[in-house]
């Protein structure tokens, strides 16, 4: 089913339960990997995907389609990702720095965690990135999305994008480099 | 005087100025950014390394499978009605409320004067008595809590955590990125 269908059939409410099933189908894996690359860890990463269909679900019938539906569900992903975060640090009375740290840490432990000494080193490299930077490398290097998309999903130009990509490639570099 | 080429006259000629070839519709612009990725891939050893672009990441077996149904159930709960909304509670609460505040009312009314009744019967010494161990009472015990900031501390928590839960409640007020404007 394409995303104008199911715009579609989400109106008619006795379709709306047979659109949103789809749209879920269609998005969730995406939509796991992007958040599970902000917030790392599994457990973490399964609560904030069900809170962003939840938005989804509550929102999408106000949806006006001034953008696409996949950089609103990833606009929403990466909004819930980072408040995720956010309200990780509150609760623990850590700075940010001390939250990307703890994620560090986890990265080192193992659990849920597959790649090799490469892959890894790359995943704490991002981790020492601002978080515009970081998110743009996630979405232009893993996701293969394009500027345009990414601008959308993250309200910033393309060419401040352009070169958030540039300085985050160049830094992690930097840091793949060092023994 | 300068002499002129022989072939300048006919060169001068605007229309012949403009270029005969025809690009198609868009194509600086992709021209700008494939001009970009290449850039990119110089100055970049990451580009095109496909070992480094897969995830390092893990879920639990037939997690996928179970995820659907897991987001589906999970909107139809919260979509469901909160109990506090719907209509015949509302009227429950209503009739309580009125009860409660009669219940109240008349119960004070015949306190106030039972009491007044008892006091008349009861002498001032007794009573300055009385209010005197009272104070007491509540002396001793604060003289006793060593840990009294720990009491105050705890208290702020609560009322500073209770703060922190109503942010919590409402991720919206700290969203960055406005994404319903869309």
């Amino acid at each position: 089913m394409e995303d104008k269908q199911i715009l579609q059939a989400f109106k008619v409410s006795s379709n709306k339960d047979m659109a949103f099933r789809n749209l879920v189908e269609e998005y969730q894996e995406r939509i796991y990997w992007h958040v599970r690359k902000i917030v790392i860890l599994h457990d973490d990463a399964d609560d904030v995907v069900q809170e962003v269909f939840i938005k989804i679900y509550k929102n999408l019938g106000t949806f006006r389609e001034a953008s696409q539906l996949f950089t609103w569900i990833y606009r929403i992903a990466t909004n819930e990702s980072l408040n995720h975060l956010k309200k990780k640090q509150r609760r623990q009375a850590l700075s940010m720095d001390d939250v990307y740290q703890e994620l560090e840490n986890h990265l080192d432990q193992g659990h849920g965690i597959s790649g090799d000494e490469i892959q890894l080193r790359l995943q704490k490299a991002l981790l020492k990135l601002p978080e515009k930077q970081r998110l743009v490398f996630n979405m232009r290097y893993f996701d293969d999305l394009k500027y345009d998309d990414i601008a959308e999903i993250t309200g910033t130009s393309v060419g401040a994008l352009k070169a958030s990509y540039h300085l985050a490639v160049k830094k992690i570099e930097e840091y793949l480099s060092e023994d | 005087m300068e002499k002129q080429s022989p072939d300048s006259k006919f060169l001068h000629n605007e229309q012949l100025k403009k270029s005969p070839f025809k690009v198609e519709k868009g194509y600086f612009r992709s021209l700008q950014e494939n001009i970009m990725n290449a850039a990119e891939a110089e100055e970049s050893n990451l580009k095109y390394n496909l070992h480094l672009k897969k995830s390092p990441f893990t879920t639990p077996e037939g997690y996928f499978d179970r995820l659907t149904d897991s987001i589906v159930d999970g909107a139809n709960q919260k979509q469901s009605i909160p109990i506090y909304r719907q209509t015949w509670v509302k009227w429950v609460a209503v009739a309580a409320s009125l009860v409660l505040i009669m219940v109240v009312y008349f119960n004070t009314q015949n306190q106030s004067m039972v009491s007044e009744h008892i006091l008349s019967e009861v002498s001032h010494d007794s009573i300055i008595e009385y209010l005197e161990s009272e104070n007491a009472l509540i002396y001793d015990v604060l003289a006793d809590l060593d840990d009294i900031d720990l009491v105050l501390d705890n208290i702020y928590a609560d009322e500073t955590g209770g703060l922190v839960n109503l942010i919590d409640g409402n991720p919206e007020l700290e969203y960055d990125l406005e994404y319903f404007e869309y």
